[in-house]
């Protein structure tokens, strides 16, 4: 298998028939959109629904489930600890970005993102099913890898170091609103090519990140609101190599509403 | 007093949507997931009109949908916990 997190159609087409790959669907379930899984989907893939599969909802939100139970979801799916599992979306939006997150968290190796997602996927006229595989089940284990995530103690004790970078990748007039002291702007969504629904061109996107400071030499803490767009900005970071990025999953809900930390 | 402050653009009133979609009860990101889904059901210079139930989201969800090209014709709060966006698909 190739080293790269984002993958082309081309790429998952031929290597659909690996025994170690497995493919994750993460498309919103609206019974309403005529779309997502249960209307067709990447042969070999399995519903990821963040919603039902890793969060549990409680009086202060939503909150992850513990690893073993997240472990058990994943051991149902067939998926073991040196699977090569395949994220998708409708395109390549902050779902697929949190589900992302979320197995790099849970400590899995090798997580790769379709880039373009179902999009790219039916424009190429690839093969679709309605098919939903059986899998043997495995003995997951997760262990959370703290490294890929940041609490709000972890930012107040090392925000005044120079190496350290707060992104806030909420819309620019969300930012202005109020943001985590010494925080620069960049919106999850300048990652993305309206047009061809994929991320933009590495070169570009670099020079996006660079612009507001956030360069491959600095430990980067990414946040939003609730972690998901932030989680998108953190896959496109470790798409681009960038070896240190925590996303601070409880965000903006957690800084200013639950804990009421300063913002300017 | 919350720190959320939409900008209000009031609707023209001759207006009529082509489509209504409401996420009251959802929050980010699904909000502007599930609105941008549902442009994609549309024609192009078809209106939809979302309703949405906190400020956060009457903030960033017509951002975002004018980011992705549509144009935002109204935000408004439509009564004490509701607001309306409507967008005309690009």
């Amino acid at each position: 298998m190739s080293n790269s997190t984002l993958v082309s159609v081309e790429w998952l087409q031929a290597h659909l028939d690996d025994a170690k790959l497995r493919i994750l669907d993460v498309r919103v379930a609206d019974p309403r959109l005529p779309m997502g899984y249960r209307a067709a989907h990447i042969p070999g893939a399995l519903p990821f629904d963040l919603n039902r599969d890793m969060y549990e909802m409680t009086p202060g939100g939503p909150r992850l489930q513990s690893p073993d139970a997240i472990a058990a979801f994943l051991s149902a799916c067939g998926i073991a600890n040196d699977s090569t599992i395949v994220l998708y979306d409708e395109n390549i939006g902050p779902l697929v970005g949190s589900a992302y997150w979320l197995l790099k968290y849970l400590s899995h190796a090798d997580v790769r993102v379709l880039n373009g997602g179902w999009h790219a996927w039916t424009r190429a006229q690839a093969p679709t099913t309605q098919d939903i595989p059986q899998r043997a089940p495995t003995a997951y284990r997760a262990e959370l890898d703290e490294t890929q995530h940041s609490v709000a103690a972890w930012i107040q004790e090392h925000c005044a170091r120079a190496d350290l970078v707060l992104l806030d990748t909420r819309m620019d007039n969300e930012y202005r609103m109020g943001h985590l002291p010494g925080a620069v702007n960049l919106a999850f969504d300048a990652a993305l090519n309206f047009e061809t629904q994929t991320l933009k061109d590495e070169t570009l996107l670099r020079a996006q990140f660079e612009k507001v400071g956030a360069t491959a030499d600095k430990e980067i803490v990414v946040y939003c609101r609730s972690g998901a767009r932030s989680a998108h900005t953190f896959m496109v970071l470790q798409t681009l190599g960038y070896p240190r990025v925590r996303n601070y999953k409880g965000s903006m809900l957690d800084w200013a509403d639950r804990r009421g930390l300063p913002l300017e | 007093m919350s720190r959320w402050n939409p900008i209000i653009i009031p609707a023209p009133s001759d207006l009529s949507a082509d489509e209504t979609f409401d996420l009251k009860g959802e929050v980010c990101p699904y909000t502007f997931v599930k609105s941008k889904l549902a442009l994609e059901m549309m024609e192009s210079g078809q209106i939809l009109q979302v309703i949405v139930d906190n400020a956060e989201s009457a903030t960033n969800v017509p951002q975002s949908l004018t980011n992705e090209g549509n144009a935002v014709l109204g935000c408004e709060q439509i009564n004490a916990t509701d607001w309306m966006i409507t967008v005309r698909k690009k």
